[in-house]
C-alpha cells in the first residue's frame, strides 16, 4: 500500500480533494416552503447597527459622561493629592481601559466581528495593566488603617459598578452578543472600571497596596458577577424548555 | 478495501506543495452578491429571503450537520439557525462580509443545541439499555464527512466552514470569534488527525 508513504502534503491534497467532493445536502422542498413561510411571515425592514468603530465611540463617549457626572457629584479630593506626573499616568491608564472595554464590547455585540484580542484577553491584560501600573505611579506606605480605610473604597466603587453595568446592558440592547457568559465578564470589566475611576479621583489613599488590593479588586469584583450573572441567566434560558 | 486505498484511487494525483489550510475552495455565491441579499433581506425583500434560504441553506446543513445526528436533527436545527439570523439580522453590517456573520449565529445555534441536548439528557433517568449508535450514522467508509465528525468539535467546524463551505481564514475567525492563526493551527490539527485515520483505516 504505497499511499501510506507518501508525504503528507499529498496526502493533505487528496484530503482537500474529497472534502470538495463533498455534496451539498440539498434541501427538501417541503422545508424550504417552511423556512420562507416562517422568515417571511414577520419580514418588516430593520434598521442595521452601527459600525463596530461607531459603537465603540458610542460606548466611550456615554462612560465619560456618565464618569463625568459621578466625579462632579462625589469629588476630586484624591486627584488633587497627585502629583502631575501621577495623574497623568494614571489618567492614560483609565483611558487605555475605556478604549480597549469599548471596542471589546462593540466586538462582541456584532456577530462575525474580527476579534483581534479575545475577549478574556482583553480584561486580563488590562488587569494587570491596572495593577502594574499602580505599583509604578504610586508609592508604598505602611497604612495602619489598611482595611478599615479599604473596604468603604470597595463598596463605593462596586456601588458605582451596578448602574454602570445597568447602563452599558441598556445600551447593547440592540446587538446579539452571542456568548452570554463573555458578554457578561465584558459588561463587569467596563463597569468596574467605572468604578475604579471614581475611586481615582474621590478618594485620598493614593498608594500603590490600597489602589492594588480595594480599587484593584472592583473590576475583579465586577468582572467576576458579571460572569456568574450571565451564567445563571444562561442556565435559567437553557433549562427552559423550547 | 482501506479506506487511504480508496482515496489513492479517487483523488487526483499531484505533487504540489501549497498549504492545506490555504487550499482551493468551492465554488459558491459570489460575496458581493450575497452581500446585497442580505441588505435586501434587511429592507423587507421577501425574494431576497428565498434566495438566501436556497443558496446557503445547503451549506448550512451540512455545517449543522454533527455525528450521531439523524438528518431530522439537522433540519430541526437548521430551522433553529434560521430564526435566529432572522431576528439577528439588523446586526449585519452591509461593509462586513456575509458568511462570518452568519456561520457566527449558526455556530452559536449548534452550541447552544448541543449544551441543552447534554443538560436535558444528564437529568434523564436511565430505564433501559441505550440502542446501538452505530443505527444513527452509517459506515465511515460511505463518507469523509464521518472522517471530519470524528474530529473535535473545534476542528471539524473549522474544517467544514474552510473546505465545505469555501471559507477564509480571516472569515472563520470571523465566525468563531477567534483569530486567524488559531484557526490556522486548528485546521493544522485537524490535517493531521485525518492523516492518522486515514492511516488507522488503511491498516484494518
Amino acid at each position: 500500500m504505497a499511499e501510506l508513504h507518501l508525504p503528507d502534503t499529498q496526502i493533505d491534497e487528496k484530503i482537500d480533494r474529497l472534502l470538495e467532493l463533498v455534496a451539498a445536502s440539498e434541501l427538501s422542498p417541503e422545508l424550504r416552503r417552511k423556512l420562507n413561510g416562517a422568515l417571511g411571515a414577520s419580514l418588516q425592514p430593520v434598521k442595521p447597527l452601527p459600525s463596530v468603530r461607531v459603537l465603540m465611540v458610542q460606548f466611550g463617549s456615554v462612560f465619560l459622561l456618565f464618569a463625568a457626572v459621578l466625579i462632579a457629584t462625589m469629588g476630586i479630593a484624591g486627584f488633587r493629592t497627585l502629583q502631575a506626573w501621577q495623574a497623568l499616568g494614571i489618567v492614560a491608564i483609565l483611558a487605555v481601559g475605556v478604549s480597549l472595554l469599548s471596542l471589546a464590547l462593540a466586538w462582541q455585540v456584532c456577530p462575525g466581528s474580527l476579534q483581534k484580542i479575545p475577549p478574556v484577553l482583553s480584561w486580563a491584560s488590562y488587569g494587570i495593566g491596572f495593577l502594574t501600573g499602580a505599583a509604578l505611579l504610586f508609592p508604598w506606605r505602611q497604612s495602619a488603617g489598611f482595611f478599615s480605610q479599604g473596604w468603604p473604597c470597595l463598596l463605593i466603587g462596586s456601588a458605582v459598578a451596578i448602574p454602570g453595568g445597568v447602563l452599558f446592558w441598556l445600551l447593547t440592547r440592540r446587538g446579539v452578543p452571542l456568548s452570554t457568559v463573555t458578554f457578561g465578564g465584558t459588561l463587569g470589566a467596563i463597569a468596574g472600571l467605572m468604578g475604579i475611576t471614581v475611586l481615582q479621583f474621590r478618594c485620598i489613599h493614593q498608594d500603590a497596596a490600597h489602589v492594588i488590593v480595594w480599587h484593584g479588586g472592583v473590576l475583579l469584583a465586577s468582572v467576576v458577577a458579571g460572569v456568574l450573572i450571565a451564567c445563571v441567566l444562561e442556565r435559567t434560558v437553557r433549562s427552559t424548555p423550547q | 478495501m482501506g479506506y487511504s486505498v480508496r482515496l489513492a484511487n479517487e483523488a487526483i494525483s499531484s505533487s504540489g506543495t501549497e498549504d492545506p489550510v490555504e487550499g482551493t475552495a468551492p465554488a459558491r455565491p459570489s460575496e458581493s452578491s450575497l452581500r446585497d441579499l442580505m441588505v435586501r433581506y434587511q429592507q423587507g425583500d421577501p425574494a431576497a429571503v428565498e434566495t438566501l434560504v436556497t443558496s446557503l441553506s445547503p451549506a448550512l446543513l451540512r455545517f449543522c450537520w454533527g455525528a450521531g445526528m439523524s438528518r431530522s436533527d439537522a433540519e430541526d436545527l437548521l430551522q433553529d439557525c434560521w430564526l435566529r439570523i432572522h431576528r439577528a439580522r439588523h446586526t449585519y453590517r452591509s461593509s462586513e462580509p456575509l458568511l462570518p456573520w452568519i456561520f457566527a449565529v449558526a455556530r452559536h445555534t449548534r452550541l447552544d443545541a448541543y449544551r441543552r441536548r447534554r443538560r436535558l439528557g444528564s437529568r434523564e433517568v436511565l430505564v433501559a439499555e441505550n440502542p446501538e449508535p452505530a443505527s444513527l450514522t452509517p459506515p465511515p467508509e460511505h463518507d469523509v464527512m464521518d472522517l471530519v465528525n470524528r474530529l473535535p468539535d473545534g476542528q471539524r467546524e473549522v474544517i467544514v466552514m474552510l473546505k465545505v463551505v469555501g471559507m477564509s481564514l480571516e472569515e472563520v475567525a470571523g465566525a468563531t470569534s477567534s483569530t486567524a492563526g488559531a484557526v490556522k493551527q486548528k485546521a493544522h490539527r485537524a490535517y493531521a488527525a485525518l492523516r492518522r485515520m486515514l492511516a488507522a483505516g488503511s491498516s484494518v
